[in-house]
């Protein structure tokens, strides 16, 4: 065994950065930027050739939804930067590789390091434009941020338009934990909302839902909440049927009506009550399943033919960024 | 403590992962690998809160993202019984290089066990395991826990099922428990390796491992200095990983304390442990 000074082995480490994907005609880069007070990891994926002024940033959801989201997350930064568009996705505080533990985690770090999180964008870039990606929570924390900052662009998948029941959906499964934790209990659980608003969090899934957290979740309603933003954005909505949904279908209303130009899809698919649940499954004979892969392929597909009509768009309304 | 993320080249693939420095020269080097569908960091962050306990103890560590997962690219093997070994070891020999140690420890759960043990049993570079099993082991065991038996009966139970539950009525089926049947990488490893077995459970699962794992190392008389152990973290069901707040501390506590006793007590010892090593290995066959 040779021994290998600090030095010398960050700079191999430093070495492996980045690397080029032929195929895609792309280029992925480790990013360890300082987010929120604290520094994390994050993937900036450009284009090797020739970029484009727009460029995004991606929101993740929240809790285990950051995990199980992410496969399709990473399917979109990859198809958007083989189209031309620098894609940066990042894990905010409390995820992943940050630094900064998960008890930070609230509405607002999200849209405090996704903010930031445009500037490195733009700094480690040539883009003009930033737009903003997300899907479910990361979608409303994507119109949020968007709403506040110069965003020129939003793209939502099934965003939580309101975010009472989302929340409260999601304190009600710390019931199912506690229970495969504890089958034996003998008495019934208790009601989680009644937990929350005595011990101030609940174990949800393993995740640390705080009282503050629930609340200021439970009080999100992008009917009311958006009041600046006038980009294009596209809404779209992951279901099993084709049937809009009447908040989804207010909120494209609602943002048209603030000036922008909203483009609602519907992407129906059988496995669409999957999204946000782990995407890869074992089966009995030791095999593993993908149960997203069509819908994956229908949301990236449908996100980045959107995308690519961006630049016209902004071209017409902003001028020539070029 | 500093983590350098990295892609580390796999045919024509990338797999990403995240090497953590202590501030110190390292004592040795984890690679840490998750089961199915889970990033790098492992759910609830357990694979990034390791690295920096392991950090504070002066042993480095590598967290890896599975082909199609996280931020590598590539396809996924088949799964359980084509572990991703072979692109573990790519990472982990990139990790060794730049930091200049010639062997690694590795802990796993689910799919992440097997490949642990497939790890020890196909190389020569792992010295410990951590092998961390929820309430059902199945993924270290032959036919994932079920006999042959156990299946044909399952089978005939789906197929009749009035007769199942008649069956069942006289009969407790569910106290039925076979004999636990590791996969042969398993007794590799304990060869090779010292290996825990941090199972997550009731008691009574916990002395059936226990009694399984005594029955391999007792069959395997020539064990060297390596040791084999089984601890218990009491839980409920933990299948999937599920692991409530309070459990969390409790297994990084586990893993790093069994990385700390295992693993060489300085970067000094650790490298007159690999001379001693490579000296042994050299000594040529009395054969």
């Amino acid at each position: 065994m040779q021994t290998v000074g600090r030095p010398a082995a960050e700079s191999i480490l430093d070495s492996l950065r980045s690397f080029e994907d032929v195929r895609l005609g792309i280029r992925e880069t480790f990013l360890t930027p300082s987010l929120g007070g604290g520094r994390t990891i994050g993937i900036l994926s450009e284009p090797t050739d020739r970029p484009r002024a727009l460029g995004w940033v991606m929101c993740h959801s929240f809790g285990l939804e950051q995990i199980n989201l992410q496969p399709v997350e990473t399917q979109v930064a990859r198809a958007l930067a083989s189209a031309g568009f620098p894609v940066f996705r990042f894990h905010a505080q409390g995820y992943g590789d940050s630094e900064l533990p998960t008890e930070h985690v609230s509405r607002p770090s999200h849209m405090r390091d996704t903010l930031e999180a445009t500037q490195v964008l733009r700094g480690r870039t040539s883009v003009e434009h930033v737009g903003l990606l997300g899907a479910r929570f990361g979608g409303t924390i994507a119109a949020l941020v968007a709403d506040v900052t110069d965003v020129s662009a939003i793209a939502l998948w099934d965003p939580l338009v309101k975010g009472k029941a989302w929340v409260q959906t999601l304190a009600r499964l710390s019931i199912a934990s506690n229970l495969l934790i504890d089958r034996d209990a003998a008495e019934p659980p208790a009601d989680p909302l009644d937990v929350l608003r005595t011990k101030g969090q609940i174990d949800v899934q393993g995740f640390p839902l705080r009282i503050e957290v629930f609340d200021d979740i439970a009080g999100i309603d992008l009917l009311k909440d958006l009041t600046r933003f006038r980009g294009p954005s596209l809404v779209m909505q992951i279901s099993r049927s084709t049937t809009p949904r009447p908040l989804l279908d207010r909120l494209v209303a609602h943002l048209g009506a603030l000036g922008g130009d909203s483009r609602f899809e519907i992407a129906a698919d059988k496995n669409a009550d999957k999204l946000g649940q782990p995407r890869f499954q074992g089966t009995a004979d030791g095999s593993k399943v993908d149960l997203q892969a069509t819908l994956a392929e229908s949301i990236v597909s449908r996100t980045v033919e959107w995308a690519s009509t961006l630049p016209q768009w902004l071209t017409a309304h902003l001028g020539d960024p070029s | 403590m500093t983590e350098h993320p990295i892609f580390v080249p796999f045919e024509d693939e990338h797999l990403a992962a995240v090497v953590t420095l202590p501030e110190s020269t390292p004592r040795g080097l984890v690679l840490m690998m998750q089961g199915l569908g889970a990033p790098r960091s492992h759910r609830y962050r357990l694979w990034t809160r390791t690295a920096r306990s392991l950090a504070e103890r002066g042993i480095a560590s590598v967290r890896m993202d599975y082909p199609e997962l996280g931020d590598s690219t590539g396809a996924f093997p088949a799964f359980i019984d084509d572990p991703p070994v072979r692109e573990a070891l790519a990472v982990g020999r990139t990790a060794m290089t730049a930091l200049g140690v010639d062997r690694l420890a590795v802990v796993g759960n689910c799919l992440g066990a097997r490949a642990a043990v497939a790890l020890a049993a196909a190389t020569d570079v792992c010295s410990s395991i951590c092998c961390i099993l929820p309430s059902t082991p199945k993924s270290i065991l032959q036919g994932a826990g079920r006999t042959g038996p156990h299946r044909a009966a399952r089978r005939l139970g789906k197929r009749l099922p009035r007769v199942a539950r008649a069956v069942r009525r006289v009969v407790p089926t569910r106290r039925i428990k076979p004999r636990l049947r590791f996969v042969p990488e398993v007794l590799a490893a304990t060869q090779s390796s010292s290996v825990m077995f941090l199972y997550l459970g009731a008691p009574e699962g916990h002395r059936r491992l226990e009694s399984a794992v005594a029955s391999l190392v007792a069959w395997d008389g020539d064990r060297g200095t390596e040791r084999t152990e089984v601890q218990l973290i009491r839980a409920g069901d933990t299948s999937d990983m599920r692991l409530p707040l309070d459990l969390q501390p409790l297994v990084i506590e586990r893993i790093v304390d069994w990385m700390d006793r295992t693993l060489p007590a300085t970067s000094q010892a650790s490298v007159e442990r690999a001379r001693s090593t490579r000296r042994t290995e050299n000594v040529p066959s009395p054969s």
